[in-house]
């Protein structure tokens, strides 16, 4: 390094020399300092790694059985373990069902799970409070409840939706009443969240509620509603797109009330609306009388065969291949009958999707 | 019930599953209860270890698979020579009515739904198990 301290260099390049050399150690730092880092990471990674394994087996011996879950030695866990402690749990917990269930509460109150969870609710930060909140109902901890209810309309969706489904994870009689109501003002709810939380309230419950909600709300919300109406009982869906199907006149709604008919009720005004000014309900109802169509609907159907838009004809020849009561003959026959082009082309093709050709 | 299981089950299990907590999970349960399992991540694993691997006695299949369906591999399981009696359980989030039918009709064997009870899942192995090998007895 003296080369760099003789006087016979110039002042430029002193300075360019000693640029260099600053330049080369700065190099040197930060490659060490990276070097230092990752290998930090690395062993972190391995730790956690090594945690979660310990972990997982614990829970997974929790999961067959009580004592297990009453006895079994359990990992220490460091202040930086807490979240992956309650993150593991969580998986696990939202993977299993019935007395697994049971034993995963059980060994979360012997870890300490919910005071963790306690101390993550009250954070400024979304994140910890998603956690906490989802640790709090697959817990069943009603000693919270009120603290979720209050989450309910937080803006945040992933907290609310969060929220919504831990409260009735915890108390579903209790949770129904109040969730069922804000599905179609929280449009902003995922809908396969929406779905799972219905599920895991039981159609006998949700029934009536989800049955009120959509009667009372208005057009576009009950075709949004409508949806989720799978998840109730078969005999309250019947009743309400009977309702639905007699009373309303709303395209949108028509349209995904005829998707869900799956009884025999309304077939009088199903068979009226294959009249219907909006095509589409013409093809629903089309579709419908093809499941549960009687001989007086065949005129009907028939005389959609050549209907102005492409999809009504094409659906109500595939419903009229597929009447019960007509056999191969009755339907080369009437295939033969009809003078319109369009309506002989389009029985021709449905024919001979179902080998009738 | 796992210790009844783990004296009397040597058999030979595939559990194809892309959630990896899961598969770990169900990887621990099932050689709890005695099984000698084989874990694969997603659809096109699972389709190499039919094509390279000896017939097990259960596959235990997932329906939302990265690659390759669940659906889709079934259909492969059933048209395999080797392959096409094993017996198979889809265990599956799909929890609607035609997502259920539509794994029975491809050839599925039982359908579980998850959240699933672990006990209840080994009980209906051991019953598709039984059944397949009551119908075509180890050789």
């Amino acid at each position: 390094m003296e080369w760099l301290f003789r006087s016979e260099f110039d002042a430029i390049t002193t300075v360019a020399l000693w640029s260099i050399a600053v330049v080369v150690a700065t190099t040197i730092v930060l490659f060490v300092y990276t070097l230092g880092l990752r290998f930090a990471t690395l062993a972190s990674d391995r730790r956690r790694a090594r945690f979660i394994r310990a972990w997982r087996d614990v829970f997974a011996s929790a999961m067959l059985s009580e004592d297990a879950a009453r006895q079994c030695t359990l990992p220490p866990v460091g202040r930086s373990s807490r979240t992956d402690l309650l993150e593991e749990w969580n998986h696990s917990r939202s993977m299993v069902d019935g007395t697994a269930a049971e034993n995963l509460i059980v060994l979360a109150r012997r870890t300490g799970i919910p005071g963790l969870a306690l101390n993550l609710l009250h954070k400024r930060r979304v994140r910890p409070r998603i956690l906490a909140v989802q640790t709090f109902g697959h817990l069943r901890d009603s000693r919270r409840r009120d603290d979720i209810r209050s989450l309910l309309d937080h803006e945040n969706t992933a907290l609310s939706i969060t929220a919504a489904v831990a409260l009735v994870d915890i108390d579903p009689s209790y949770a129904v009443p109040i969730v069922i109501p804000m599905i179609e003002k929280r449009r902003d709810w995922p809908r396969n969240r929406i779905s799972i939380m219905l599920r895991m309230a039981g159609s006998e419950r949700i029934s009536e509620p989800m049955y009120r909600a959509i009667r009372s709300a208005n057009n576009a919300n009950r075709t949004y509603l409508l949806q989720f109406s799978r998840l109730i009982e078969a005999e309250v869906l019947d009743a309400l797109l009977e309702d639905l199907i007699r009373d309303s006149n709303d395209p949108g709604v028509l349209n995904a009330a005829l998707k869900l008919v799956g009884g025999f009720g309304g077939v009088p005004r199903i068979a009226a609306l294959t009249q219907h000014d909006a095509w589409f309900v013409r093809m629903q109802a089309a579709k419908v009388l093809g499941r549960i169509g009687q001989e007086e609907h065949l005129s009907l159907l028939e005389s959609l065969l050549d209907d102005p838009e492409w999809w009504v004809r094409y659906r109500a020849a595939q419903a009229i291949a597929s009447l019960p009561f007509l056999g191969p003959n009755c339907l080369r026959r009437l295939r033969e009958r009809q003078s319109d082009r369009y309506a002989s082309d389009i029985l021709q093709q449905s024919f001979a999707e179902v080998g009738l050709a | 019930m796992v210790a009844r299981a783990q004296q009397f089950s040597t058999h030979r299990a595939l559990v194809v599953e892309d959630n990896e907590h899961v598969c770990y999970m169900l990887e621990f349960i099932l050689r709890r209860a005695g099984y000698d399992v084989n874990a694969v991540p997603n659809g096109r694993d699972a389709q190499a270890a039919i094509e390279n691997l000896e017939p097990v006695d259960v596959v235990l299949l997932d329906l939302m698979l990265p690659y390759i369906s669940g659906y889709q591999l079934i259909t492969e399981i059933r048209e395999d020579p080797l392959w096409q009696h094993v017996p198979i359980v889809v265990l599956s989030g799909k929890v609607l009515e035609h997502d259920i039918v539509k794994a029975l009709d491809l050839g599925a064997n039982d359908y579980v739904t998850k959240p699933f009870r672990p006990e209840e899942l080994l009980a209906r192995l051991r019953r598709v198990v039984a059944d397949h090998e009551r119908l075509m007895p180890p050789s």
